[in-house]
């Protein structure tokens, strides 16, 4: 997760974060909502990120506007940075549901008594791992 | 009210629960799997209790379910990373485990567990009270998966 370090505007395609990310052409990321509306979210595609200044360049514009500064606003709001947030969404490693009548797929983790009275407690760890279509 | 008939998994035989091997064996080795062939399409393929398959292809054909009772791990390469597939209908851990790179050292490819599924699929159920879905990965085992940190 990265911050906003300037505002971005409906129809901007670049916006600017911090530098030092490994983000590439390709990868989606979300701008959060910054404003009342919280469905304002924009879902991005990375046309180019450029390491030394922190600019994406997007490869459509940007649907909403989201609220950035040069640095924190942490010492104006009470320890809260103000910034909208910028996630990467794209992991190497996937779980997809097939798009298909846009059914969705699920993830279940259970405990579970089979008949012969077999107990099973469910464990699973997930570490930078994207679900798509699924929940 | 809404009722459920369970069609998959309410009387499932027993899982006569075995070691897991030290060595793992690869999924497209014939030799690995109790029928003596690599599953194939519309397969409800078993990773038996006591075996450790490394999936070890690029992809698999469309299986009707993948059930783990033994362990499945990715193979991974860190040199020339190969992005890998699963295409099932659903998924079920029950008595074994599936892992997907480590924590120390995550996955270097592109790894995928696609699921399929459509609103009036069959649901497989845990037990006789727990309902897991159609289209999922089901898990009453161990899950673990550990892609790159890319932040």
């Amino acid at each position: 997760m990265t911050r906003l370090r300037d505002s971005c505007f409906m129809g901007d395609k670049v916006a600017r974060v911090y530098g030092g990310l490994d983000w590439v052409a390709g990868d989606q990321v979300a701008l959060l909502a910054t404003a009342t509306q919280w469905t304002h979210t924009d879902y991005m595609t990375i046309e180019s990120y450029d390491n030394a200044t922190g600019d994406i360049t997007f490869t459509e514009s940007l649907k909403y506007y989201h609220y950035g500064e040069s640095s924190s606003t942490a010492a104006d709001f009470s320890g809260v940075d103000m910034r909208g947030e910028v996630v990467l969404l794209t992991r190497n490693v996937r779980i997809v549901g097939n798009d298909t009548d846009s059914w969705g797929a699920q993830i279940v983790t259970s405990d579970t008594v089979e008949l012969n009275g077999v107990q099973r407690m469910g464990q699973l760890i997930f570490d930078n791992v994207e679900c798509y279509n699924c929940s | 009210m809404e009722g459920f008939r369970c069609v998959v998994n309410c009387e499932l035989p027993e899982v006569e629960e075995m070691e897991i091997s030290d060595a793992a064996v690869p999924w497209s080795s014939p030799d690995s799997w109790p029928s003596g062939a690599v599953p194939v399409e519309g397969d409800e393929v078993e990773v038996p209790s006591g075996s450790w398959i490394e999936f070890d292809i690029e992809e698999t054909p469309l299986l009707k379910s993948l059930t783990i009772n033994g362990r499945l791990t990715f193979k991974n390469d860190s040199e020339t990373p190969v992005n890998r597939t699963i295409h099932s209908y659903w998924v079920f851990v029950r008595a074994g485990e599936l892992i997907i790179g480590s924590e120390e050292n995550p996955y270097d490819g592109i790894a995928t567990i696609r699921l399929y599924g459509d609103p009036n699929g069959e649901a497989v159920a845990f037990s006789m009270f727990t309902e897991g879905g159609n289209k999922g990965l089901m898990n009453v085992g161990l899950v673990k998966m550990f892609g790159k940190d890319r932040d």
